[in-house]
C-alpha cells in the first residue's frame, strides 16, 4: 500500500481527503468541545480554543499521523478539581489560576517528551488505568446527569454522593419552573436520541454525526420555541454562554498560586493525566492507523505540551489526544496530520462565524452528551471481559474504580498499583524476587541471524519491568521475525501479556511476526489467554507435572490444530513413558529430564515430536533447558549409530570422543556439517545420494542414532510452532528417503 | 597492540566443608590437571582431626592421590587470609565454588567467594555447576570489549579452551544502547538498524584484529555476535540464553564496593546472578586502565 507522503508534499497529495474527514470531525468536536468545558467548570469558550490551538499546532509538531488533539474526557474532571479547589469556591478567580496550572502542566508535558518518557504510561497495569478510567466516566456522569436534568449546581462535588444527590435533583422537578422542565425534557430526550442512534437505520441521519445532531435539533427548539413564546425558550440561565468581546475579556493566566502545593498538585495531576489519556490514544490509533504507520510518540508529547501551554496562556484548556475523535477523523478517511489542522481551523472559523448559533444551544443537551460519554466510559459490558482474563482482574479493576472516586485520580491510581502488586505476590508466591529483581535490566536481544531476532526474558515480566522489554520490542523492525522466549521467567502477568498481544498483531500486520515461547511451563491462573501466567500457582515445586485439565497456551492450541490437519496425535502434557523414549539418546546422559510436553505423534510412520525440559546440576545451581525434538523409529532400515550435527553439540558424547569427522564426498554437505560414528562403512551405505542432497538443501538439523531410533532437532530451545512444523516435515520426508533406499 | 594469555601453572582453591565441596574439589583437580597446573588446596580456620579424616576420604572417594595436591592452612579472617595465601605462594587462578545467585538477605554480608572477587589480584573462577563426573566444557563465551584487558582476556579464553577441550568460542562484543539511534518511529528504526550495521562492521574489524593476535592453534570454532544493553547484564544473559560452559570476562577496573553492589554496573550483574562458570581474567597491563 502505498503511504501517504510527510510534510508539504503529503499535504498537497491528500488535502482533499483530510479536508473531509477534518469537516466531519470539526462537527463532532464543536459540540464536544463545548460540552467538555461545562464539564471542566471554565467558560464555554475555553474547549473550543484547545480544539484550535491542539487542532493547528500538534498537526505541525506532532510525531503521530492520524490522531485529532483537543479537550479530553480525563482533562475535565481534572480541570473541574483544579478550578474548585484553586479557586477555593470563586469559579472565575479559579479558572485564571487552573490556567497558570495548565501552562506549567504543558511544559512538564514537554519535558516529559524531551526526556523521552512517553514510556512511562505503559508502566500502569491494564486493570488499573481501566478503572481509572472508568471512575472519569462515572465523575462526569454524576455532575452532567444534574445539569441533564435542568440541576446546574448540585450541592455536593464529591461523586459518590453526587450519585445519591441525583434523587433529590429529580424531587425538584415537581415544583421547577417551566425553563427546568423545558432543559430536563431536551436533556432526557438527548440522551434517549444518543442511546437509541447506533439502532436507527436510515442512512442520511448517520452523515452527521449524534452530537451535532443532538446540538442541531435543540438549538432548533430554542429557536422555534422562542419565536412562538415570544420569549427566550429555555431562558439565559441554560444556555451556552459566549460573550460577544470573548477575544478582548482575554487576560493573563493567574500564576499568584505558583508556590503553593496546590498548584503543584494541580498541575501534576493535569500532566499525568494528560499524558496517559494522550498516550492510551496514540497507541490505540496506530493499530487503527489504515497504513500502519507507527507514531513517535516522545514528539507528539511535546508538541502537545507547547499546545497545551499556548492554550492555557490563550484562556484554553489542556491539549490531548482523544481517541474517540480520532476514530471518527479515521473512519472518514484521513490520510495526513493535516486533518488533525483542518478540524482546528474549522472549529476557528465556526467560533468566528457561528458564535450567535453556539450561544443557543441549550446546557441540558450538552451535558446529554457527557452523560452518554461517562457512560461509555465506565462501559459495563467489560466487566465480563475483564472476569474472563481473571477475578482478581475484575477485583483490581473495581478496587482501582472505587479509590479514584473516593481519593481522586492520581491516588486511585497508585492504589491500583499497589493493590496490583499485592495480589501478584499473592498469586504468585514470588515477593522477594520482584524486590529483587524489578530494577534490574532483565531482557536480552540479538540478531541470530539476519532479520531474525531473539528476545530472552530473565525472572519475571510484569507491569513494572514492561518498559524494559517495551523499549526492546520497539527497537525490532516489526518486519523482522522475532522469538520471544519466556522460559527463563518465573510468572508474566495480564499488562504484559495484553501488551505482547498487540504487538503479535503489530508485528503479523508488518508481514513480521512474533512468537511466543516457554510459556507452556506457566501454569494460567485464569483460563483466558491475558491471564496471569506463573509457575509457583501449582505450589512450589516448578516442575510438577501438570494435569490434562489444565488450560492450553497459544503455542499449544496452535500445535493441536496443527496436529489435528497432519493427521498427527497431540498430548500436550503425555505420561512420564515418553521420558523413556528421550532419554535413550547419549544426548540426554549430562541432563535430568523433568517434564515433557507437546507430544505430536504419528503412529504409523513411527514419528514422535516432543518438547522436553530438563536440566543440569543440583539444587541451587540447576539450570533449566527446552529442547523440541523429533523422535524417529523408521522401519526396515538398519540404522547405524552415528551422530550428525554443526555446533558441535554432540561432542559432549564421550563414547565418541576421538573419532574422526567422515567426509562422504559431498562438498556442501561435509562443509554444513560434522558426521561421526564408529562404524564408517554402514554409515556411508546410510547417507544415500538422495538423503545428502535432501540435508544439503534444508535448515540445518541435529541428529543422533543410537541403532534403533534418530533423534532429530533444529536449535538447542524451545520451539516456536512454526519452528516445529519445520521440524515435523523435515522429519517425515527425511523417513521417507531412507525408507525408499533400502 | 600484543596479546598474552594467561598460563596458568598454580591453581588454587579455599577447601570449605559445604555439601558442595566434594564436587568443587573434583572439579578443580580436573582443571588444574587439564591445564598441566599444581594445584593448592587452602584452608582458613583450625585444620582439625576431623578436617583432615574428610580431606581425606574425599581424595580416596574421588581417586586423586593427595601427593599431587599442596594444602595449606591458617587461622583468621578468611577473605584475607585467603587472599594473603595466594599472594604467599604465587598463586595465578583462585577457583572457587560460588552459589549461583546471592541471598537477597545477605546483600550486605556476602559470601567469601563474592567478597574475595572484589578484592582479589589473582584470576578467580567462579564454579556454579561442579560436579563429581566430568561434563565437558564446550562452548565458551568471551568478552570483546573495546578495553586495553581484553586481548589478554580473549587469548586466556583461546588457552583454556584449547586446554579444556572446547568447540566454540563466541565473542560476545556488549554495545551501549546509546551508541545508535533510538527507535521510536518507522523512520529512526530504519535508521537505527543502519547505523547498527556501520557500528557492528567497525566492531567486526577490531574484533578481527585481536582475533588475529591470539587465535594461533586455535582448534576451536570462533563467532561473534554483537548484543546491545547494559554492559555486564548482556553478557551474562547471553551466556545463560546460549547455555554457554564458561563465561571469560575481563578483571574489573577498580575494587568493587558497597556502592557498586547497590547501584549494579559491569562485573556486579555477573556476580550477582553467575549465569555459568565465570572466569575473571586478572591483567597486569600497565595499559589496563582505559
Amino acid at each position: 500500500m502505498h503511504k501517504p507522503k510527510n510534510g508539504f508534499k503529503g499535504f498537497v497529495e491528500n488535502w482533499q481527503s483530510d479536508l473531509k474527514a477534518g469537516f466531519v470531525v470539526s462537527l463532532v468536536a464543536l459540540p464536544i468541545s463545548i460540552a467538555l468545558s461545562l464539564a471542566s467548570g471554565a467558560p464555554a469558550i475555553a474547549g473550543l480554543i484547545a480544539a484550535v490551538i491542539g487542532g493547528i499546532l500538534v498537526a505541525h509538531l506532532g510525531g503521530s499521523y492520524v490522531t485529532i488533539t483537543g479537550p479530553g474526557n480525563g482533562l475535565a474532571v481534572v480541570t473541574l478539581a483544579a478550578i474548585t479547589t484553586l479557586g477555593g469556591g470563586d469559579m472565575l478567580a479559579g479558572y485564571y489560576m487552573a490556567l497558570g496550572a495548565i501552562v506549567v502542566s504543558g511544559i512538564l508535558l514537554f519535558i516529559l517528551g524531551t526526556v523521552r518518557l512517553g514510556v512511562l504510561a505503559d508502566l500502569f497495569p491494564t486493570s488499573a488505568v481501566q478503572g481509572m478510567l472508568a471512575a472519569i466516566g462515572i465523575i462526569i456522569l454524576a455532575k452532567q446527569s444534574h445539569v441533564m436534568i435542568g440541576t446546574l449546581n448540585p450541592e455536593n462535588s464529591s461523586p459518590i454522593p453526587l450519585l445519591v444527590e441525583f434523587f433529590s435533583s429529580l424531587e425538584t422537578l415537581v415544583w421547577a419552573d417551566a425553563a427546568q422542565l423545558r432543559s430536563a425534557i431536551v436533556g432526557v430526550g438527548s440522551l434517549l436520541f444518543l442511546i437509541g442512534f447506533s439502532q436507527i437505520r436510515a442512512r442520511w441521519m448517520h452523515a452527521i454525526p449524534a452530537p451535532l445532531w443532538v446540538v442541531v435539533l435543540a438549538v432548533l427548539t430554542q429557536i422555534i420555541g422562542t419565536n412562538v413564546t415570544g420569549e427566550s425558550f429555555f431562558g439565559p440561565k441554560y444556555l451556552v454562554n459566549i460573550p460577544a468581546d470573548w477575544m478582548s475579556a482575554w487576560r493573563l493566566p493567574d500564576f499568584s498560586g505558583i508556590q503553593t502545593g496546590t498548584f503543584w498538585g494541580a498541575a501534576i495531576s493535569l500532566t499525568f493525566i494528560a499524558s496517559i489519556e494522550s498516550l492510551l490514544s496514540i497507541k490505540g490509533m496506530d493499530r487503527l492507523d489504515p497504513y500502519k504507520r507507527k507514531s513517535n510518540v516522545n514528539k507528539d508529547l511535546r508538541a502537545l505540551g507547547i499546545a497545551t501551554a499556548v492554550s492555557g496562556m490563550l484562556g484554553g484548556l489542556s491539549v490531548v489526544t482523544v481517541i474517540a475523535r480520532s476514530s471518527v477523523n479515521v473512519s472518514n478517511g484521513a490520510k495526513t496530520r493535516s486533518a488533525n489542522f483542518f478540524h482546528g481551523a474549522l472549529i476557528l472559523i465556526f467560533v468566528l462565524f457561528l458564535r450567535e448559533v453556539l450561544t443557543q444551544i441549550p446546557l441540558p443537551a450538552l451535558a446529554a452528551i457527557l452523560v452518554f460519554t461517562g457512560y461509555k466510559l465506565l462501559n459495563p459490558s467489560q466487566f465480563s471481559k475483564i472476569a474472563q482474563i481473571g477475578l482478581e482482574q475484575l477485583f483490581l479493576f473495581f478496587f482501582t474504580l472505587f479509590a479514584t472516586l473516593v481519593y481522586g485520580l492520581i491516588m486511585g491510581i497508585v492504589f491500583g498499583m499497589a493493590a496490583t502488586l499485592v495480589i501478584q505476590v499473592i498469586i504468585t508466591g514470588a515477593g522477594a524476587e520482584i524486590l529483587r529483581y524489578f530494577n534490574r535490566p532483565n531482557t536480552l536481544l540479538f540478531e541470530e541471524e539476519e532479520n531474525k531476532y531473539i528476545l530472552n526474558i530473565n525472572y519475571f515480566a510484569n507491569f513494572l519491568n514492561y518498559p524494559r522489554l517495551k523499549s526492546k520490542l520497539d527497537s525490532i523492525p516489526t518486519s523482522a521475525e522475532v522469538i520471544a522466549d519466556f522460559s527463563n521467567t518465573s510468572f508474566v502477568d495480564a499488562t504484559v501479556m495484553e501488551h505482547l498481544t498487540g504487538y503479535v498483531e503489530s508485528f503479523e500486520q508488518h508481514g513480521g511476526s512474533l512468537e511466543l515461547v516457554g510459556l507452556d511451563t506457566l501454569a494460567p491462573a485464569s483460563s483466558h489467554p491475558l491471564g496471569v501466567q506463573s509457575k509457583s500457582t501449582r505450589g512450589s515445586n516448578v516442575f510438577q507435572l501438570r494435569t490434562s485439565d489444565t488450560r492450553l497456551s497459544g503455542k499449544q492450541e496452535k500445535l493441536s490444530n496443527f496436529a489435528v490437519l497432519e493427521g498427527l496425535e497431540y498430548t500436550p502434557w503425555p505420561d512420564p513413558i515418553w521420558d523413556e523414549k528421550v532419554n535413550q539418546f547419549h544426548y540426554f546422559r549430562h541432563r535430568r529430564i523433568d517434564q515433557t510436553m507437546n507430544l505430536l505423534e504419528d503412529r504409523s510412520s513411527k514419528l514422535m515430536a516432543i518438547e522436553v525440559v530438563t536440566h543440569v546440576g543440583e539444587f541451587t545451581m540447576r539450570d533449566s533447558q527446552h529442547l523440541a525434538c523429533v523422535v524417529l523409529q523408521p522401519e526396515g532400515v538398519k540404522l547405524p549409530k552415528f551422530t550428525l550435527d554443526r555446533e558441535r553439540i554432540f561432542e559432549r558424547i564421550s563414547y565418541l570422543a576421538g573419532v574422526q569427522d567422515i567426509e562422504l564426498g559431498s562438498g556442501v554437505f561435509d562443509k554444513r556439517f560434522n558426521l561421526k560414528g564408529r562404524d564408517e562403512h554402514a554409515i556411508r551405505e546410510f547417507f544415500s545420494p538422495g538423503c545428502l542432497a535432501y540435508l544439503a538443501s534444508n535448515p540445518v538439523f541435529h541428529m543422533e542414532s543410537n541403532g534403533e531410533a534418530l533423534l532429530i532437532f533444529h536449535k538447542e530451545r524451545a520451539a516456536s510452532v512454526s519452528e516445529f512444523k519445520l521440524m515435523v516435515n523435515f522429519a517425515r520426508e527425511f523417513a521417507n528417503r531412507i525408507g525408499a533406499k533400502s | 597492540m600484543n596479546a598474552t594469555p594467561k598460563q596458568y601453572s598454580r591453581v588454587a582453591t579455599a577447601m570449605g566443608f559445604s555439601p558442595m565441596a566434594k564436587a568443587n574439589l573434583a572439579e578443580v583437580h580436573r582443571i588444574a590437571t587439564r591445564f598441566g597446573a599444581e594445584m593448592f588446596v587452602f584452608h582458613v580456620g583450625e585444620w582439625t582431626e576431623k578436617c583432615q579424616k574428610t580431606y581425606e576420604s574425599f581424595l580416596s572417594e574421588l581417586g586423586i592421590d593427595s601427593d599431587t595436591i599442596t594444602l595449606k592452612s591458617k587461622a583468621g579472617d578468611p577473605k584475607v587470609e585467603l587472599l594473603s595465601l595466594c599472594s604467599e605462594n604465587d598463586i595465578d587462578l583462585l577457583a572457587l565454588g560460588a552459589l549461583m545467585r546471592e541471598n537477597m538477605f545477605k546483600v550486605f554480608s556476602a559470601s567469601i567467594a563474592r567478597d574475595v572477587c572484589r578484592k582479589a589480584k589473582v584470576s578467580l573462577l567462579l564454579l556454579t555447576h561442579s560436579s563429581i563426573m566430568e561434563e565437558p566444557c564446550e562452548r565458551i563465551v568471551v568478552n570483546g570489549l573495546d578495553h586495553p584487558k581484553t586481548p589478554d582476556t580473549i587469548a586466556t579464553a583461546v588457552w583454556a579452551g584449547n586446554k579444556l577441550g572446547s568447540s566454540e568460542l563466541i565473542v560476545v562484543d556488549e554495545l551501549s544502547e546509546k551508541s545508535i539511534a533510538r527507535a521510536d518511529d518507522d523512520m529512526s528504526t530504519l535508521q537505527r538498524i543502519r547505523q547498527s550495521r556501520q557500528l557492528e562492521k567497525k566492531e567486526h574489524n577490531r574484533i578481527e584484529s585481536v582475533l588475529g593476535l591470539c587465535t594461533g592453534g586455535c582448534s576451536m570454532d570462533i563467532s561473534e555476535q554483537h548484543v546491545y544493553g547494559k554492559k555486564g547484564y548482556t553478557i551474562a544473559h547471553y551466556a545463560k540464553a546460549k547455555k554457554a560452559d564458561l563465561l571469560v570476562v575481563n578483571s574489573p577496573d577498580t575494587k568493587l564496593g558497597l556502592l557498586d553492589r547497590i547501584f549494579k554496573h559491569d562485573l556486579e550483574y555477573i556476580l550477582a546472578d553467575l549465569p555459568t562458570d565465570v572466569l575473571i581474567v586478572h591483567t597486569t597491563k600497565t595499559t589496563a586502565h582505559a
